[in-house]
């Protein structure tokens, strides 16, 4: 398990290396519930989150997710992404501009993947926030994450062959 | 918030904690959002923690404690 996870983490750490930061993500888990993994953005020890120069201005890119084992018929472990939250936040804004969740069902019977953020929006005579909603989404895998930053927000790749990178991975991690 | 205890940073460096340096963690970030250990773990299965860094990043280790 912890190898899995230990090769799932310098993947995604090489892909983000090449695509849109150099910040790390870090492991980590508890000996009395092994089975479970948190990878995140950490400095010191604390989380953190990644500085990104957009066309719209800086934004903050906060990665996480908790992965547990599946024992495969060839003994392998796969990895799977049992909750995840990925944000954008402005630079010096605790709230997100949008924020892709995915976890335990929730009170209410809300979509499980969903997108929410700090989004004014209209409907008819209703103006809302997209807070107030949970817009249902597929499984959203970090690749799209960091395509979007690239693509819509202009956020200056890392390397040249930065799509074909995230195609790639996106093979490799299962999320195609 | 403050820096963490340099053996509590180590063992998140190295990627293990013991159960008693991950609930040390979540009392250490809740403390910082104003929350006990105990209100954490609440909000955090209710999920409604501050939308900031560390109430994501408690809302994801709140999940790797053991199950009661």
């Amino acid at each position: 398990m912890w190898n899995a996870a230990r090769r799932f983490y310098e993947h995604l750490n090489e892909v983000l290396a090449t695509t849109v930061t150099q910040t790390r993500l870090v492991p980590v888990r508890s000996r009395a519930r092994e089975i479970l993994i948190e990878i995140t953005f950490r400095q010191a020890g604390h989380p953190i989150k990644a500085s990104l120069a957009t066309r719209f201005g800086p934004l903050r890119l906060y990665l996480g997710q908790v992965c547990d084992g599946i024992s495969r018929h060839d003994g392998r472990v796969q990895l799977r992404t049992i909750r995840y939250k990925y944000t954008l936040a402005a630079r010096d804004e605790d709230d997100p501009i949008f924020r892709w969740e995915y976890g335990p069902p929730l009170s209410g019977f809300y979509s499980r993947h969903h997108l929410q953020g700090a989004v004014h929006l209209q409907i008819g005579r209703h103006a809302l926030s997209l807070n107030d909603l949970h817009l249902p989404t597929g499984y959203v895998a970090v690749e799209e994450v960091l395509r979007f930053c690239i693509a819509d927000l202009g956020v200056r790749p890392r390397s040249g062959d930065w799509n074909q990178i995230l195609l790639d991975s996106s093979l490799t991690t299962g999320s195609a | 918030m403050e820096p963490l205890p340099v053996e509590l940073q180590q063992a998140i460096e190295e990627g293990e904690l013991t159960d008693e340096q991950l609930r040390e963690l979540i009392t250490l970030e809740a403390k910082a959002v104003g929350l006990t250990y105990e209100e954490a773990i609440k909000r955090a299965k209710d999920r409604t923690l501050p939308q900031s860094l560390l109430g994501a990043d408690l809302e994801l280790l709140v999940q790797l404690l053991p199950s009661p």
